[in-house]
């Protein structure tokens, strides 16, 4: 079987990416009931969370290759944890890591494009640079992932057109990753 | 009419229409001059776009709305309280932002059917195989509200990440992606309760979508087909617990994909019955393709018929597994 659960030390290294990410004790709210599965997929490793009942069914499984199962949380590629966009809706109701973008703004943002200074509607101050946030719309919908390129508490001296959050990964993904 | 009658006529109506004989001189046997005409008028037309509210994502009050305020017109199919038919209006159905967001899933109307004809219950095993690109694995998941499993089978890697990224976006946590031979469920080692079985075939009633169909597949094709279907209902039906439901269903108008296969079936396993179908949506299956006798069941099963239904040819039939529920 090409799916195995994760192993512990691996576990508690990818909790505390994402809890240094979106904040502490996340990793441990979404993934109650669930155990750790990962899934080799090329130089990365793929990580679900599984409903606990499921562990024993996968015994027999060897004529089939397991692809996804469960919740799939993200990718890890040996040093980094790339958190996915149905992950992040999870987490995006626990954490104060996220900002808030003009309706105008996101559509720019689905297509891949990352965020400047006058898209901006809301930022938690105490973020910082490098920091991963949840991105929103006005409407609290979750539309991605961006990585913070400045201080937050530094917003207001950057002028409309800088560079404030990168784009990591949109919900346009889905879309553009079947051509 | 004559055969050799019968074969002058197809000919000339294949000529007319652009197919090949052989599918003239089948429909004109299984629904005469005028039918047949009416069916080949039809599948010049464009079939009407229809979407699935997702449930899981959306409340279906909450996105009628949205859509209705970006021009998008929807009218509610009427055996499907999530399904509508949908203009928009010049728009791409993907290109909207309630579309990345997983609130709908552009799906054909016999599809998003096919879901609910198989009635999956919260907490269950399903199986769906043939299962990309996961329009069926999304509903069965939204119908079950993301409880129990659903195990999606397809054997297409390519295919298997357009079902994968559906998954995703639809928000469904209770699939598990399997990629191999569905011929080999039964290795597998789980008796699901219900099994979705819309299996791979000529796509015979696709054309109205697809023009080049009319003449890209020969009889043999369809027997080729055919047999497949078979050792793959084979090997639901030695899966499925007793008690359970298999659904198979086709994308062909073909009898020899449907209501062939369906009697061959009957006839081998005594503890396989056809169940009715609750909702009220296209014509019954024909019993007597051809003038060929089969099981009188097959009234039980329905078909979409472009001229009849204004959507793609589809088959669907339901059948219990009798014995006791484990």
């Amino acid at each position: 079987m090409n799916a195995k659960l994760v192993e512990p030390d691996l576990w508690r290294e990818i909790s505390q990416i994402i809890d240094r990410d979106f904040g502490q004790d996340i990793t441990r709210k979404i993934s109650i009931g669930f155990a750790p599965f990962e899934i080799p997929r090329g130089k990365n490793i793929a990580m679900y969370l599984v409903p606990m009942s499921w562990i024993d069914l996968m015994d027999n499984w060897n004529a089939f290759s397991i692809q996804s199962m469960g919740l799939w949380l993200g990718d890890y590629d040996g040093t980094d944890f790339k958190i996915s966009l149905l992950a992040a809706q999870k987490i995006a109701e626990d954490t104060s890591a996220y900002i808030i973008i003009s309706s105008h703004s996101a559509e720019a943002f689905t297509y891949g494009r990352s965020i400047l200074k006058e898209s901006v509607i809301e930022l938690n101050e105490q973020l910082t640079r490098g920091q991963k946030v949840i991105v929103f719309n006005e409407e609290h919908e979750c539309l991605g992932i961006a990585l913070l390129s400045i201080d937050a508490n530094k917003l207001n001296r950057l002028g409309p057109d800088k560079l404030v959050a990168k784009n990591l990964v949109d919900i346009g993904w889905y879309i553009r990753r079947l051509g | 009419m004559q055969r050799k009658e019968l074969r002058s006529k197809a000919k000339e109506i294949a000529k007319e229409y652009g197919y090949l004989p052989y599918m003239i001189e089948r429909y004109l046997s299984l629904w005469g001059e005028d039918g047949t005409k009416q069916f080949l008028e039809s599948c010049e037309e464009p079939i009407r776009t229809a979407i699935r509210i997702n449930q899981l994502r959306i409340e279906i009050d909450d996105l009628i709305p949205r859509l209705k305020e970006k021009g998008v017109h929807l009218q509610q199919i009427p055996w499907l309280k999530e399904g509508f038919w949908a203009d928009f209006s010049g728009y791409s159905p993907g290109a909207l932002f309630e579309h990345m967001l997983g609130y709908y899933y552009v799906q054909g109307v016999p599809s998003m059917t096919v879901s609910r004809v198989l009635g999956p219950q919260s907490h269950e095993t399903i199986m769906d195989l043939a299962a990309a690109p996961g329009g069926k694995t999304t509903h069965i998941a939204q119908i079950m509200q993301n409880t129990g499993k659903v195990i999606a089978i397809d054997q297409d890697r390519l295919r298997i990440t357009s079902l994968e990224s559906n998954i995703q976006r639809c928000g469904v946590i209770n699939s598990v992606v399997l990629r191999g031979d569905a011929r080999k469920i039964e290795q597998l080692g789980i008796r699901p309760n219900r099994i979705m079985l819309d299996a791979p075939c000529s796509g015979e009633g696709l054309i109205p979508i697809d023009a080049s169909r009319k003449t890209s597949k020969s009889m043999a094709d369809i027997r080729y087909c055919a047999t497949r279907q078979e050792e793959m209902m084979e090997a639901a039906i030695s899966t499925l617990a007793p008690g359970g439901i298999l659904v198979y269903s086709t994308c062909s108008i073909a009898p020899e994909e449907n209501e062939f296969v369906i009697d061959n079936i009957l006839r081998k396993h005594e503890e396989v019955k056809l169940s009715k179908i609750e909702l009220e949506f296209g014509s019954q299956g024909i019993c007597d393709p051809y003038g060929v006798e089969l099981d009188q069941s097959l009234k039980l099963t329905r078909r979409f018929l472009p001229h009849k239904d204004g959507t793609e040819g589809f088959f669907i039939s339901k059948m219990v597994k009798e014995g006791e529920s484990e």
